[in-house]
């Protein structure tokens, strides 16, 4: 109808505000000196980059802590979902509608309020100020996105082909293990991607039950923010937010080598 | 054969996060109602709930986070919806375009934090872009948009993150809704806008309410943005309870946790609302499009 | 192996599916399942391989109770009508996936697996992914899978369903020939009652959950055994009478009858009609339609009851012309009243 002009340049707006920011970014963690009003630094630097890697908080250390934290996360929410999805979806038993509700619940409280109030749970069993207490709160954050998309996974899969396979005389793992699980396969990737990225970026919750002794990306770069080292905040931001691009796109790719080979 | 037993271990592990969630919330909610033994205190009363109500900064700090939270999240669920549109317009699915929106989903709040600041500060980028279009010739000129009582550079930084958000989960329902009941639209004689109005958006609203009703609780309860990019006073609601949290003055817990507990019952009635108000709806429209 | 099924019940979200259902199936024997769409066919195969719960009855395999045993130890075999291939398998793949969960080693597998597809009739297919093959090549994967199984039982649900008339000819006889092979208990379910008649040595007529009548072909056939039975073989053309000391009357047709008394109907088959020979029953021509081979014509009685018989093209008759013909009374059915019953 001729109108798609004004879709297209929506469109294109709103890639620009994403993606200048994200640009901008780059040029800061980069600058030396660049005093107002000019529009492009006067100088560039590599401070940043030596502080980085040579600097009071050792980089690696922190990225590796960082990358296995959300990674077991990762693993461990996916793990639960299967489960749940696998329960609620293929199962009818009398309180199903109750636990589809329980798996969204964590996205009803607000994350500060949960934080504080299992800081006070944890306090009792002696997790708080652990990872293990750490690895639970982001856990629970996770869930429900982990969960909101293997549901939907498990109910298009459905139950038809395990049958099958028991009929053929699998067992119930192996029925689950040879018939669901492969094209289970995408959902599994999409909610690792997602689980990790959300447990990547947890700020406050890591702040409260960890006590501040698990150090993470998202824990040493707010107090750069609040400094006001605009470089050296740009450069901190610009490989937390790079890593865990790194690894969604290692999901990504995953996913469409497992859809062109046709697995789906 | 499907059996119960393999029900309940399939269950256990929600099971259990459920229990650590509602522990958590009691906890809380006990400790707002003045029940520490651990400071000695032990007397139920809902005297720190009446005491904060009755605080001048309690109020103008739960005043400041509905707006921030009602603000973000009205605007992400009208933009949002809007970019929705024109990607489903757009008419092919995937694309640069759609990796492109993923992106502030991934970005951290803290990150969305500093770009807020690099861009929107008075000497960020758009106070030096008005500099050289001659706007302005000193960056005092340049208004305050951060660390200031209306939260605009809070709302800012969320709809950064919320508009594509939006955009991105109302995208397989509108796409799905527009290719097969639009097109029988239009095939009847609504114009493609008409047809959008009438019918794509109508069917497409139950995804773009949840994606808003879940941006309006985490904006409401969110700490990092407006402890980042907010004002001295007031301040938001969840920056105020974790500085009295934090106070060493063990007496004032109660009050932070009743704090809490405000931001926990307001969050849990706009869920029910919610439910109720969509199931209604829902329910006039005399579907099950959910 | 031998089937034995026993006062078997099965209900599904409160909704009774099967009541009281009990066949018995000798070993080696074909028995073709038959009935609507929606009267529990499909069930009852799942409620014997174990894929749903039993509200009641019993399960024998060769003599053995298997109630309690879970599905993949059963031995029973279903073809599913929408085939469950596994996507993500080759053909060969999938028919070798019964005996890798039996713990053969993958040389062995594979290449039983290709000797079972050239079996069917697919030689060197086994390498195709099944998204390539077509809807009768996927039949035969199927096939193929269930007797890598060596299935205790067969189970065969509507398999050519989904296939065009002239494979499904094709599927029949290689069902056939792979049944007189391996000589598998073979239970086919199928709402095609030619294909029924015509494949098995026992028929199992199911309507509504109830299993109403089990007997050879011919029997099932010839003598349903009640009126329901009889409507569902498309024997919609009744005489309405009753039967007062050994004598059938009704308005067209009177004859012997060693009944009780009372109210009956009596089944009329178009075959037993003699319209050559003249007799007793008037009947006009009301209706012909041409169909090829033959003419459709439609006969009314004095009674108003219409009766549908194929006729050799062209007609000697006109529409509207009536006559006396012969019925053969010999096997002549009849059902009780039931609305005079009940009223």
């Amino acid at each position: 109808m001729g109108k798609k002009w004004f879709s297209r340049l929506l469109l294109l707006v709103t890639a620009v505000c994403i993606l200048l920011p994200a640009a901008l970014l780059l040029v800061w963690s980069v600058t030396g000196r660049w005093p107002w009003p000019r529009l492009t630094p006067e100088t560039y630097t590599l401070r940043t980059l030596r502080e980085l890697l040579f600097g009071s908080t050792s980089l690696l250390r922190l990225l590796g802590s960082s990358v296995a934290l959300a990674g077991t996360t990762a693993v461990l929410s996916t793990a639960v979902a299967v489960l749940t999805a696998r329960a609620t979806e293929l199962y009818r038993f009398p309180g199903r509608s109750l636990a589809r509700f329980c798996g969204l619940l964590p996205l009803l409280i607000p994350g500060t309020v949960f934080a504080i109030g299992v800081h006070l749970v944890f306090l009792r069993l002696g997790l708080a100020d652990t990872v293990a207490g750490v690895l639970l709160v982001h856990l629970v954050t996770a869930l429900p996105y982990a969960i909101a998309i293997l549901t939907d996974v498990t109910a298009a899969v459905g139950a038809n082909l395990e049958e099958q396979a028991a009929v053929l005389g699998a067992g119930p793992l192996a029925a689950f293990r040879w018939a669901t699980l492969p094209r289970l396969v995408p959902g599994i990737l999409s909610s690792l991607s997602m689980a990790f990225t959300l447990s990547y970026s947890q700020y406050f919750s890591t702040l409260i039950v960890g006590g501040g002794r698990v150090r993470t990306l998202a824990m040493v770069l707010v107090p750069y923010i609040q400094s006001g080292d605009r470089p050296l905040a740009s450069a901190y931001a610009a490989v937390f937010t790079g890593s865990a691009l790194l690894v969604f796109a290692l999901f990504e790719w995953a996913i469409h080598r497992l859809e062109r080979r046709g697995e789906l | 054969m499907r059996k119960p037993r393999t029900v309940f271990f399939l269950l256990l592990p929600l099971a259990a996060v459920t229990l650590l969630v509602l522990a958590a919330c009691a906890c809380v909610l006990a400790q707002s109602l003045g029940w520490v033994p651990a400071f000695g205190l032990e007397e139920i009363t809902f005297s720190y709930y009446l005491d904060i109500l009755r605080d001048e900064d309690f109020l103008r700090s739960l005043a400041v986070s509905l707006g921030v939270a009602a603000g973000s999240a009205l605007l992400a669920a009208v933009l949002g919806t809007a970019v929705c549109a024109a990607l489903t317009v757009r008419g092919r699915s995937g694309g640069a375009i759609t990796y492109v929106l993923r992106l502030p989903i991934l970005v951290p709040h803290a990150v969305v934090a500093l770009f807020t600041i690099l861009i929107f500060s008075q000497t960020g980028l758009l106070a030096r872009l008005a500099c050289a279009l001659g706007l302005i010739s000193d960056f005092t000129q340049f208004p305050q948009l951060l660390y200031t009582p209306g939260y605009e550079g809070a709302v800012a930084a969320y709809l950064w993150k919320e508009v594509p958000f939006v955009a991105y989960f109302t995208l397989a329902l509108m796409s799905g809704v527009s290719g097969t009941l639009g097109e029988a639209a239009e095939d009847l004689g609504a114009s493609p806008l008409r047809s959008f109005f009438s019918v794509t958006l109508p069917l497409s609203l139950p995804a773009v309410c949840r994606a808003t009703l879940i941006i309006f609780i985490f904006a409401f309860g969110g700490y990092e943005l407006p402890m980042l990019l907010g004002a001295t006073l007031p301040k938001a609601l969840p920056v105020e309870a974790y500085l009295a949290y934090m106070s060493p003055e063990l007496r004032d817990r109660p009050y932070a946790m009743a704090m809490y507990g405000v931001i926990l019952v307001l969050s849990v009635a706009m869920a029910g609302l919610y439910a109720l108000l969509t199931r209604r709806l829902l329910r006039r429209m005399g579907g099950n499009h959910g | 192996m031998e089937l034995r099924i026993n006062d078997l019940s099965v209900s599904l979200g409160g909704a009774p599916i099967l009541r009281h259902v009990s066949l018995a199936v000798e070993d080696g024997a074909f028995l073709a399942l038959l009935g609507p769409s929606g009267g529990g066919k499909s069930t009852l195969l799942k409620a014997v391989a174990g894929l749903v719960p039993l509200t009641g009855g019993q399960v024998l395999l060769g003599g053995r109770d298997v109630t309690a045993l879970p599905t993949h130890r059963r031995g029973a075999v279903i073809v599913f009508q929408d085939l469950r291939l596994f996507p993500h398998m080759t053909a060969a793949e999938n028919v070798a996936f019964p005996l890798k969960m039996r713990g053969v080693d993958r040389r062995q597998r594979l290449e039983r697996a290709e000797a079972l597809l050239e079996r069917v009739q697919l030689p060197g297919c086994g390498r195709r992914r099944i998204d390539t093959l077509s809807g009768g090549q996927q039949q035969r994967v199927a096939l193929a899978r269930a007797l890598a199984a060596e299935p205790a039982l067969l189970l065969l649900d509507e398999p050519f369903s989904s296939l065009d008339e002239d494979l499904r000819e094709d599927m029949r006889e290689l069902v056939l020939s792979l049944h007189r092979e391996f000589a598998a208990t073979t239970i086919l379910v199928t709402h095609d009652q030619r294909e029924a008649l015509a494949m098995s040595d026992q028929v199992a007529l199911l309507l509504e959950g109830e299993l109403i009548q089990q007997d050879t072909p011919e029997a099932v056939y010839g003598r349903p055994v009640s009126r329901r039975a009889a409507d569902y073989f498309g024997g919609r053309a009744y005489l309405a009478g009753r039967v007062e000391e050994g004598t059938f009357t009704s308005p067209c047709l009177t004859c012997p009858a060693e009944l009780p008394p009372g109210r009956y109907h009596m089944l009329l088959r178009p075959a037993a009609v003699d319209l050559a020979r003249p007799g007793p029953l008037a009947l006009r021509l009301t209706e012909c339609r041409f169909r090829g081979a033959d003419t459709l014509t439609r006969w009314v009685t004095a009674d108003g009851t219409a009766l549908d018989i194929p006729l050799r093209s062209p007609l000697p008759w006109p529409v509207g012309h009536t006559l006396r013909c012969w019925v053969d009374l010999s096997n002549a059915i009849f059902y009780p009243d039931e609305e005079a019953k009940h009223g």
